[in-house]
């Protein structure tokens, strides 16, 4: 119980209560009465009134009701509140998981611990073999049978329990009372005792400002509602407009901004670190699948409270992979490779279903195997918080098919109605992750040149590729070519790209071209004429290039430019897609050499990268190479690294693409192995971008939706994006309309809606891209969202969760902590004794 | 209970006793439950024998009687002289005495204006059967409308009544009407009409009683030692008052008693008193002597009063009964008529 303003009703009370008193003694409104005699009244009252002052008001109901009128207000003005339970906090975080599995239909449950411990391994069987037991276990867990769907989700019921949280907040005091403290005494004297008034806002006027609350929303990113507010209906709003995402679940990032909201710490004198602002509760609402829970720290005066929704009990099957692949030696050939993951506690057999296009084309069972419990670890404290490890299934489906196209894989348990958002039970709690979207390009075959003195092995190693077309070209060739449609700029509006074949690959060579920015220097000033040539072969006739997606190539006019500056070429990169073999491009598309070295051990690969996931290069001994320095600034990331620096780079600008290995393989062992051609095949399709690897149209819900549109170049040499009208149309139909970079570049997002998503504009295709019909310059693009994270997709809720410094236990009972205005009601009894006052008078002197 | 707000007093003589109700109290006479001896020839049987045509006895004749009063038939048949005796009629003596005090101008009917009637009605009855009637009123201070003032010392009998309005003359019985009032420093007041005799008397009755006026304290013991002294003879005495006294109403009626006079106590009260209407934080007034008493009505306490005014009552009846004097409560809503035709005859005053 505290008081708001007590001192006022302190003061109102040594006041009102004497004067009520006092008016008591004196009596003064009393009727002067004549009578014929005082004796029989005299006789009459001499038991009623005594002359005694006390005895006066001895049994005088009146004045007794009177005072429990004055008291009830006294109390009332004092704007007591009664808290049933938990902290007193001032300042509270209210983050909201809403994340894909926050969609589960148990949001009525709250994980319970001993859910989780029917589930653990028993610990006595532990004795006897962690596998025998897990399997002895497994079965007598799967009688916890899931619980049957309800009707909120986990996110209704995280909102709810969050408003219930902003209901019994502390109202700010009606009356603003400078200095004095709230309902603590404790409090006020700290207050006096900081002079400094440094940590104004403390619990001391606690009391009379009330508490504040903000709510962040997150999934893998977090999003501030609300910012600290005392208005509850601010705060209800914002909870209220939280709406379900399909993303999984990150804390870390809510956590950081909820963090930066709360109080920090300054250096005081003779005090050491004092916290400024006050101290914060953390309410999260989650189901407690929070992979990064243990980022979380809680500052040391901070108390995180985790508000769990959702049961232990329920299970789901997801797809965790969609994949779809075309054959390296068979374009046409598509085959989706799909990963399941099943929650449930027996082997599961799940119906999958493939749709091509709104089509469905091939059904098939597959069984999933049980989920296994986690390992026992007696010591272990937090046992029960270990999840059990989800059993995984997989198949492919294998179609023929060169065209493009989209399609979705939906799996359902057998009798489960409606399979996609079905109402199934919640053995399958979650149906976001039932169904996989993805997109695949026309099967194409790549043409590519290889700029090489000559090299054997390469060709070899190409001709296993079944590419399209493969032409070796002497480096000075090259060169010419590239001299020659360089100059050709002259009236067409569009740079030609070396646009002949896919991909270059250059063996140990580089061509000397302009530095970019110098390129569109001599662009602008040759603009009619003719480029300068810096070599003297000026006037060479331009190469006529294959009319490709927008290059053209227009006849260099010789010996009519205008005398300019000449720059200085360097070996670097031309524009297009290129392999760079055992060459370091100049920055800045390339990187500084800075010495060699003679022998170096592939010490990290980025195995995520499409061209190295099935590149082999730990087995990779490295001979003489050179030791490179990134600069900062420049398009150019290293994707491996040796122990004497980055060795394979990838350069990505607006005009080029290119990954360049620093070192020389054929002075390896790699060749050698069965890495090297799939590396080959990997790097030219993912240059070329012909999907035979991972699809580049898959997307996870959550990250951000990026994408490059092609860039042409304008008539003064400037880059410009080659698409226009750009809008992106996401799953449930809406569309947004987005502007490109320079480079062509898009971003939107992050994306919490599984599904397609659809690119279009008007301007260039690519390859990856339709144009419907041919010619028409509409161009649209697929990309496919999907929620592929094993983590979200098992929805048994956690009863806890270990944080970085502590482990919070889902309490339920911390809903019931709430603050009650006690005034009205104060009020109410007042007026309530005013007309039994008013009833026991009239009784008394009508009867 | 209250200050009669308009108390109209009475004018003439039909305000005082209704032609109506007079008729009926011709027919009716004051008794007592004594036959006291009386001072003038009168309708009323005596002790002593007398004159009167109803034959009482015979006595043996003893020299000196009267010869007149032989029987001289029986000294035909037994040659003895014998004395024929009558009863001997005489006239009663009626004294009313009236409460003047504040404390009876009030109530609602008005019991002063009844205590009026009532004595207007009695003394009627006394003159018309050809009693001795006086008529006292005590309080602490008489203001007669007549201004007549008279003065004298204590039993003065003599002063005639020469500054009453009407101006009646004294009675042909020989018995002088006077008007004494008699003040002994700071004692009560007594007025006194006394001696009125036959129905003429009954203007100077109404006049007397129309002009006194009820103010001031009572002294009840010093006004009824004053009229017990002055009183002569014995007779019936009628006491009209509320008795709310707070000096006591024990001994003014011992001495009332003392001189051998039959004694009719009837109490007047109004409704308002015997069933209080108050409500509220009073302070209650004595009308008398201004003496305040701080009350907050509550049915506690109107229950309280209702007792201690029982209480009361049954303590003056008992102070009564035990003294051989009749008490007789009654309200002033009650009509004179109906007290004095039923009630006063069921108690024996009047037959």
């Amino acid at each position: 119980m505290t008081f708001l303003t007590w001192p006022i009703a302190a003061i109102a009370a040594a006041v009102a209560i004497p004067t009520l008193i006092i008016l008591y003694f004196l009596k003064l409104k009393r009727r002067d009465m004549e009578v014929s005699t005082t004796l029989l009244w005299k006789k009459a009252i001499q038991d009623l009134q005594a002359n005694a002052p006390f005895q006066k008001l001895r049994r005088n109901i009146l004045l007794f009701l009177q005072l429990l009128v004055l008291i009830a207000a006294l109390l009332a003005l004092a704007q007591p509140e009664f808290r049933d339970r938990g902290s007193t906090r001032q300042r509270h975080i209210i983050l909201i998981d809403r994340s894909a599995s926050m969609a589960c239909l148990d949001g009525e449950e709250t994980p319970k611990t001993e859910d989780a411990l029917a589930l653990a391994p028993n610990a006595g069987n532990g004795a006897s073999g962690a596998g025998a037991s897990a399997a002895a276990t497994g079965i007598g867990a799967a009688d916890l049978r899931p619980p049957a769907p309800g009707k909120l989700t986990r996110l209704d019921a995280a909102k709810k329990k969050a408003l219930a949280i902003v209901n019994s907040l502390k109202d700010p005091g009606l009356i603003d009372l400078p200095g004095v403290g709230g309902g603590s005494g404790s409090g006020g004297e700290s207050t006096g005792a900081d002079s400094a008034g440094s940590s104004a806002g403390g619990a001391g006027v606690a009391g009379i400002e009330g508490e504040e609350a903000m709510v962040i929303a997150f999934d893998t990113s977090a999003e501030v509602r609300q910012t600290f507010t005392s208005n509850k209906a601010e705060l209800r709003a914002a909870i209220e407009s939280i709406t379900q995402s399909e993303s999984p679940t990150s804390i870390d990032r809510a956590y950081a901004l909820a963090q930066a909201y709360t109080g920090k710490e300054k250096f005081e004198e003779d005090r050491g670190f004092v916290p400024i602002g006050p101290e914060a509760a953390i309410h999260l609402f989650t189901d407690g699948r929070l992979p990064d829970a243990d980022k979380v720290k809680a500052g040391p005066r901070d108390i995180v409270y985790y508000h769990g929704v959702g049961s232990v009990l329920s299970t789901n099957i997801a797809i965790a992979s969609v994949s779809p692949v075309r054959a390296f030696d068979n374009p046409r050939k598509l085959a989706i490779y799909v990963g399941l993951q099943s929650t449930l506690r027996v082997p599961t057999t799940v119906e999958a279903e493939l749709s091509i296009d709104g089509n469905v084309v091939q059904t098939r069972d597959v069984e999933i195997g049980p989920a296994t419990p986690p390992p026992i670890n007696p010591e272990d404290e937090i046992e029960q918080v270990k999840p059990w490890t989800p059993g995984a299934g997989g198949f492919v489906f294998e179609l023929d098919r060169a065209e493009a196209g989209v399609g979705t894989i939906t799996i359902r348990l057998p009798g489960e109605p409606g399979g996609v958002g079905g109402a199934g039970s919640l053995a399958n709690a979650l149906s976001t992750d039932d169904t996989a979207y993805f997109v695949f390009p026309p099967a194409r075959r790549l043409s590519v040149a290889v700029v090489t003195e000559g090299n054997l092995w390469l060709r070899f190693a190409l001709e296993s590729l079944n590419l399209s077309k493969i032409e070796m070209i002497k480096p000075g060739e090259f060169q010419k070519m590239l001299d020659g449609q360089g100059g050709g700029a002259g009236g067409t509006s569009e740079v030609v790209s070396l646009s002949q074949f896919d991909v270059y690959i250059f063996d140990k060579v580089l061509p000397l071209v302009k530095p970019p920015e110098v390129q569109a220097l001599g662009a602008r000033a040759t603009t009619g004429a003719g480029a300068a040539e810096p070599t003297g072969t000026s006037g060479t006739p331009g190469t006529t290039g294959t009319a490709g997606t927008g290059g053209a190539v227009a006849p260099g006019t010789a010996g009519a430019a205008a005398p300019v500056p000449t720059p200085k070429k360097i070996r670097s990169l031309p524009p297009g897609r290129s392999l760079v073999l055992g060459a370091v491009p100049a920055p800045p598309l390339g990187a500084l050499a800075t010495g060699t070295y003679d022998v170096a051990t592939i010490a990290d690969v980025q195995k995520d990268h499409p061209a190295l996931a099935l590149a082999g290069l730990e087995n990779v001994a490295l001979g003489q190479g050179a030791k490179i320095e990134i600069a900062t600034d420049t398009p150019v990331r290293s994707i491996a690294n040796s122990d004497k620096g980055p060795v394979i780079l990838e350069v990505n600008d607006a005009m080029t693409r290119a990954l360049v290995l620093t070192f020389d393989p054929f002075a390896t062992n790699w060749p050698l192995d069965s890495g090297w051609v799939l590396f080959l095949a990997d790097a030219l399709g993912y240059l070329g971008e012909v999907n035979t690897g991972t699809s580049p149209g898959l997307l996870q819900t959550g990250s951000v939706l990026q994408s490059r549109l092609p860039s042409e170049a304008r008539a003064d040499g400037t880059l410009a994006s080659g698409a226009r009208d750009v809008r992106l149309v996401l799953p449930d139909n809406s569309s947004v309309n987005l502007e490109p970079g320079v480079d062509g570049s898009i971003a939107f997002g992050p994306i919490d809606q599984t599904g397609l998503y659809t690119l279009s504009w008007k301007g260039v295709a690519t390859a990856q891209d339709t144009e419907n019909p041919p010619g028409s310059r509409n161009v649209r693009r697929a990309l496919a969202a999907n929620l592929t994270d094993v983590n979200e997709s098992d929805v048994s809720a956690a009863p806890k969760m270990a944080l970085a410094r502590e482990v919070v236990t889902s309490r339920d009972d911390q809903l019931t902590d709430v603050t009650r205005k006690l005034w009205p009601w104060l009020v109410l009894a007042a007026l309530a004794v005013v007309l039994f006052e008013w009833f026991v008078y009239n009784k008394k002197v009508m009867l | 209970m209250l200050r009669t707000t308009h108390s109209s007093r009475p004018k003439e003589l039909n305000d005082l006793l209704a032609p109506e109700l007079a008729a009926r109290l011709a027919q009716m006479d004051i008794t007592s439950r004594k036959v006291f001896s009386g001072k003038l020839k009168g309708e009323r049987r005596s002790k002593r024998r007398g004159e009167s045509v109803e034959f009482a006895d015979h006595r043996p004749y003893v020299s000196g009687d009267d010869l007149r009063h032989i029987d001289w038939n029986i000294y035909g048949r037994l040659d003895r002289l014998f004395l024929k005796l009558f009863l001997e009629e005489e006239d009663l003596s009626l004294h009313i005495v009236v409460d003047c005090s504040a404390s009876m101008d009030c109530g609602e009917p008005n019991k002063f204006l009844f205590a009026q009637r009532l004595a207007a009605a009695l003394g009627y009855i006394g003159l018309v059967n050809l009693n001795r009637v006086a008529v006292s009123a005590i309080g602490s201070k008489q203001e007669f409308e007549s201004g007549g003032g008279a003065s004298g010392g204590a039993g003065v009998l003599g002063a005639i009544a020469s500054g009453l309005r009407t101006g009646q003359e004294t009675g042909a019985a020989g018995a002088g009407t006077a008007l004494a009032t008699d003040s002994s420093g700071t004692t009560g007041l007594v007025s006194t009409l006394r001696d009125l005799r036959g129905k003429r008397r009954l203007q100077d009755l109404s006049t007397y009683l129309m002009g006194l006026q009820p103010v001031g304290g009572t002294r009840f013991t010093d006004g009824c030692k004053r009229v017990a002294l002055s009183r002569r003879g014995k007779g019936v005495m009628v006491l009209i008052s509320d008795f709310m006294l707070k000096e006591g109403y024990e001994t003014g009626l011992r001495l009332l008693k003392g001189h051998g006079y039959d004694l009719f106590a009837i109490q007047v009260l109004s409704p308002q008193e015997m069933n209080p209407t108050l409500g509220g934080d009073l302070r209650l007034k004595d009308i008398e002597d201004g003496d305040a008493a701080e009350v907050t009505i509550s049915a506690a306490l109107l229950k309280k009063y209702q007792q201690t005014l029982n209480a009361y009552c049954n303590r003056l009846h008992e102070f009564c009964a035990q003294r051989d004097i009749v008490h007789m409560s009654v309200k002033s809503d009650m009509g004179v008529d109906t007290f004095v035709l039923d009630y006063l005859r069921r108690r024996g005053l009047l037959r």
